[in-house]
């Protein structure tokens, strides 16, 4: 294949690459979605690593009331300060790193672990299975998925498990549809022609032939996605309802800061500023891959 | 026109089925006895175990569903066990409140979002459109709770030039107006961005280009016009989804809206208003799909209205 390859490309005068090393040249070139990679790879690795940067026990949780409230700078030991129950707001930050992160990718995974699975079948069968399962995704798109994920916190009790599933379900149409489009663009395509006269069976076409060449098209949604997750995690931390006290999260953070706004505004500054930057940066990533995988969606 | 439009209501009724019964089904998971949340904790356990017969919660759950939905059938949406007002009384003292910040968030979000997408497109790859785009992503990426309440702390608690919360002081609904228009900019001006591109490399652009019109005039009256059509698309669709209400916004800003009544009701496990408000909320996005389908067909008649779904 790779020589066929070779051939094609040097008829058309472009040079000897493979599609790899196109994709990366592509991706590389868009100033924005350097920044995005590198910016969401330092929030990876802070998220990967608090529990050694910081300790759980003595810094994150410990309470410290004498000296609660303290401006960023003014004591060396807390170089954002402290929160109204004089926790570091450093530490506290970067462990909620980790709760983010993890809580929307964590969602995404599921959600698109369905999604997939929902939008295959029935963008492969086609039909009557079709148009059943689109009906159900309408059912689960007629609510908005954060008033979704909100009756779901709500019922089930705020916990990081239920929001990660709460946070899921509020996704899973929307990922089925985008695979199914993607299903439907790749199933005519003579290989998988080819594959079904050789009698592979639908299970080996949909996760051999068809899931493989919708890769592009779902570590696209990946990253844009996890934005989404992390937006709708700290939304609904902030109403109470996300990761509770006293595990640290970045919209329950800002919700704790609000009383303190007039005299103490870097407690709602700092958090809100993380999860701006994180999301930022993740939908960057998330445009440049498009940009670079799957160049006909270009916007 | 009106076969597609009964068409598409009809296509309507399983969802709300599906919506309802979704949500009656969750909320039933709930551990909380709504009769104690009522009562209060130290009500006597005959009056409790009154009450929740009276309310039908020893029922099956299917059974109370049915119950909802033979009353809904009827357009009685129950009563709110907080307010013992009726849900539809309830759910419509708040609509005026939504609209009127859906409109406000909308109108900002246009006039940003459309200058600068036009813009953006006119000068494509410019420093202008670069900074456009990752302005519009930022956007879309700052928290709407986050921005309102970064807004307050400068307009309201610092300058004090803007009131920080509630509907009735003058100049209220611009705080939150901003708030939601700028999280709806990102997809707007997008949407602007790649619809003027498009629409410029048209034939007749070249034609009236080739004419000797200026380009200033190619721009505002050939192009634009067609390319705004996708455009009214996207903002019918938000303005849809803001009819759901801006719950984090309408909380932060303590607007009468709703999205707080829905959130209130949600978390306080108010089961019949909560229903109630989400059952509104499927019925009001689907209505403003559809008329923004009409819409789509009666502004470019190119689009013939047929089948259903999206």
């Amino acid at each position: 294949m790779s020589k066929k390859n070779k051939k094609a490309e040097t008829t058309t005068g472009r040079k000897n690459i493979s599609k790899r090393q196109d994709i990366t040249r592509r991706f590389l070139r868009n100033r924005n979605s350097v920044i995005g990679l590198v910016v969401t790879a330092i929030f990876v690795f802070v998220a990967l690593f608090a529990p050694i940067l910081v300790d759980y026990d003595t810094q994150v949780i410990q309470q410290d009331i004498p000296n609660r409230l303290l401006h960023p700078g003014e004591d060396p030991d807390h170089p954002l300060g402290t929160d109204e129950l004089g926790r570091d707001v450093m530490a506290r930050l970067i462990y909620a790193a980790k709760m983010s992160l993890a809580i929307g990718a964590m969602a995404v995974i599921i959600a698109i672990a369905i999604g997939v699975v929902i939008g295959a079948s029935a963008g492969y069968f086609g039909g009557r299975v079709d148009t059943i399962l689109m009906r159900i995704m309408e059912v689960l798109d007629g609510v908005p998925s954060f008033l979704m994920a909100l009756t779901i916190c709500a019922s089930l009790g705020a916990s990081v498990y239920t929001l990660m599933i709460a946070i899921a379900v509020g996704s899973i149409a929307a990922q089925s549809r985008i695979v199914r489009s993607a299903v439907l663009t790749v199933k005519n395509n003579e290989y998988v022609e080819a594959a079904k006269a050789m009698g592979a069976s639908d299970m080996q076409i949909i996760f051999y032939h068809i899931i493989p060449n919708c890769v592009g098209t779902i570590i696209v949604q990946f990253s844009v996605k996890i934005a989404g997750g992390i937006l709708h995690a700290s939304s609904l931390s902030f109403l109470g309802l996300g990761v509770q006290p006293p595990d640290p999260e970045w919209g329950a953070m800002l919700s704790g800061g609000r009383a303190y706004m007039l005299d103490n505004p870097t407690l709602t500054l700092f958090p809100g500023l993380c999860i701006m930057v994180v999301i930022l940066a993740f939908n960057m990533l998330g445009d440049g891959l498009r940009d670079s995988l799957d160049p006909r969606l270009k916007g | 026109m009106l076969k597609y439009v009964i068409k598409r209501i009809l296509l309507l009724i399983p969802v709300i089925f599906g919506v309802t019964a979704l949500v009656f089904f969750i909320m039933s998971l709930s551990p909380g006895d709504p009769a104690l949340a009522i009562l209060g904790v130290d009500a006597e356990p005959e009056a409790v175990e009154a009450l929740r017969e009276k309310l039908g919660l020893n029922d099956p759950v299917i059974v109370q569903y049915g119950r909802w939905l033979w009353n809904f059938l009827h357009g009685d949406l129950g009563t709110s066990y907080a307010s013992g007002r009726p849900v539809l009384e309830e759910y419509f003292y708040f609509f005026p409140g939504t609209f009127k910040l859906a409109f406000w968030s909308m109108f900002v979000a246009v006039i940003i979002s459309i200058p600068i997408g036009i813009i953006s497109a006119v000068k494509q790859y410019s420093l202008i459109d670069n900074v456009g785009m990752v302005g519009a992503l930022a956007g879309l990426s700052i928290p709407n709770f986050w921005l309102g309440l970064m807004l307050i702390m400068v307009f309201a608690l610092n300058l004090h030039i803007l009131p920080s919360g509630g509907a009735t002081a003058p100049g209220a609904v611009i705080l939150p107006a901003i708030t939601i228009g700028t999280g709806m900019t990102a997809t707007i001006t997008r949407m602007t961005r790649s619809s003027m591109l498009e629409t410029v490399r048209q034939d007749y652009i070249r034609t009236a280009r080739a004419k000797g019109v200026n380009s200033k005039k190619v721009i505002t009256h050939h192009a634009l016009r067609n390319a705004l059509i996708p455009v009214v698309t996207i903002i019918c669709m938000d303005f849809g989804y803001c009819l759901a209400g801006a719950s984090t916004t309408e909380i932060v800003f303590a607007w009468p809206g709703i999205g707080r009544l829905t959130v209130n009701a949600i978390n306080s496990q108010d089961r019949p208003l909560a229903i109630g408000c989400l059952a509104m909320t499927a019925i009001a996005i689907c209505v403003s799909n559809m008329v923004m389908d009409i819409l789509y067909a009666i502004i470019d008649p190119r689009i013939k209205l047929t089948g259903g779904g999206k």
